[in-house]
């Protein structure tokens, strides 16, 4: 009577003069899902899964995460995803040590000894304090920037910007970037949007190609502070379709420095 | 109910207001909640116990977090995030095994260990019949080395990787109903060669 791992020993005997030469890269196992890889190479990873257990078990995560929606917590306890939050929130905002708090001032006379107690004391806390700053500097450092400076813009011409103030961005001394909000009047209804940032001679300063409406129905432009001297900028958005671009709208902007009195 | 491209709008807009700046806890927590379920799923189907599934887990999103600015827009996020969890997986197994390799070196001076290992005495077979299953397990081995490519590995991946019908469809990039024809004619084929008593292992 025939037993199934001699069938299973068959059958490995037939893989063994198909092995792939190496594990596929996980960029490669995703091509491979993907199909974004020639017949031939698609033919040679085929090969490796049916011999590697491993990389199979890796491919068939990946098309598990590629068929899933958007199910946060479904299969997790909420007790279960609050605590694993707070676990990475741990790692991801380490909270900071007590800050010191100096000893009080006596009038009272003071033991020799206590002087010296004191003194030592006193010495530890101050490289206390000296620590504590030096540890804020890095992890402020270490953090990424909160709160760039930001502005939202309504077409030149339009009531909202008839006010200069409104098209102003502040940009204080340590911002390394900017937020600009593009707040278009018409419909949006190109597959994609180019935006043209101008200074005030004309020249282009910076490109955005390609760009989609976010849910607002706005366009939200990181910028770094390099490119953004103080002075007035004209913004424009064009609507691409194929190989063309179509003008939309335009937008102002006038950048200042944030010590600097406004104009 | 949102479509698969307004998800992934919705999850570009965070990811770019994470890496501005922006509403980062809030933010870092959505991103968390969205894809920690399928990440400990990941761990846990390669085999990993619970606790490290957890500790696994928490160190691919905590590297996700730290490169979020290597992540470039034009791709899937999904995918990025599987060649972390990917390569996290590929990290531990090295170490697992350099650990374990480290552990089995043994002091010149240790004892001995007790005489060979036990095997099971030899079934009382005769000659004749020793012979007769050589034989059949020859004509086994050229049935299965003589099957169509795609069958061959259809055979493959249900007996000796023991996968359903929609796992052996994924990874080959066919349809199940392929599958389970291939398994039908394999099955066939082998009774045809061999007899039916090979036939029944194929299901």
């Amino acid at each position: 009577m025939p037993s199934r791992p001699d069938l299973t020993e068959a059958l490995r005997a037939r893989l063994q003069g198909e092995r792939y030469a190496r594990h596929p890269l996980p960029e490669e196992l995703v091509a491979y899902h993907e199909q974004r890889i020639s017949s031939d190479e698609a033919d040679e990873i085929r090969a490796h899964l049916v011999a590697c257990p491993g990389c199979v078990a890796e491919l068939l995560g990946l098309a598990d995460l590629s068929e899933e929606k958007d199910d946060s917590g479904s299969e997790v306890a909420r007790a279960e995803m609050d605590a694993a939050w707070q676990r990475q929130r741990a790692r991801l905002f380490p909270s900071p040590p007590a800050s010191f708090t100096p000893a009080r001032k006596t009038t009272a006379p003071i033991h020799p000894a206590w002087a010296a107690a004191a003194s030592l004391g006193l010495a530890a806390a101050l490289l206390a304090v000296v620590a504590i700053a030096q540890w804020r500097t890095i992890a402020t450092l270490s953090q990424p920037l909160a709160n760039p400076p930001l502005v939202n813009l309504a077409p030149a011409g339009s009531v909202r910007q008839e006010s200069g103030e409104a098209s102003r961005l502040l940009l204080s001394a340590n911002a390394q970037r900017a937020w600009v909000i593009l707040n278009p009047a018409r419909e949006l209804s190109s597959p994609s949007y180019d935006v043209d940032l101008l200074d005030s001679k004309r020249r282009l300063v910076l490109r955005f190609q390609g760009l989609q409406p976010s849910e607002a129905a706005n366009f939200r432009l990181e910028i770094p502070r390099t490119v953004l001297p103080v002075g007035d900028y004209r913004i424009l958005l064009f609507a691409r379709q194929a190989e063309s671009r179509q003008f939309q709208e335009e937008f102002d902007l006038r950048v200042r420095s944030a010590t600097s009195p406004a104009p | 109910m949102t479509t698969s491209h307004d998800d992934d709008l919705g999850l570009r807009n965070i990811l770019a207001e994470l890496r501005a700046g922006v509403g980062v806890e809030t933010n870092s927590q959505r991103v968390f909640e969205l894809h920690y379920p399928w990440v400990r799923r990941f761990f846990s189907r390669l085999g990993y116990a619970a606790a490290d599934c957890e500790d696994l887990a928490q160190d691919t999103l905590g590297r996700v977090f730290s490169q979020l600015e290597s992540f470039r827009d034009e791709g899937s996020f999904k995918s990025w995030l599987f060649a972390v969890a990917a390569n996290r997986h590929r990290n531990e197994i090295r170490r697992r095994h350099r650990e374990k390799r480290n552990a089995a070196e043994v002091p010149i001076n240790a004892p001995a260990e007790d005489g060979p290992p036990w095997e099971p005495p030899a079934p009382d077979v005769s000659p004749a019949q020793a012979a007769f299953e050589n034989e059949r397990r020859e004509a086994l081995a050229q049935a299965i080395k003589e099957l169509p490519r795609q069958m061959g590995q259809v055979l493959a991946l249900r007996i000796v990787q023991d996968l359903k019908y929609r796992e052996i469809a994924a990874v080959l990039q066919i349809s199940i109903e392929t599958v389970k024809a291939h398994l039908s004619q394999a099955r066939q084929r082998l009774r045809a060669e061999l007899g039916d008593d090979y036939g029944e292992w194929v299901d």
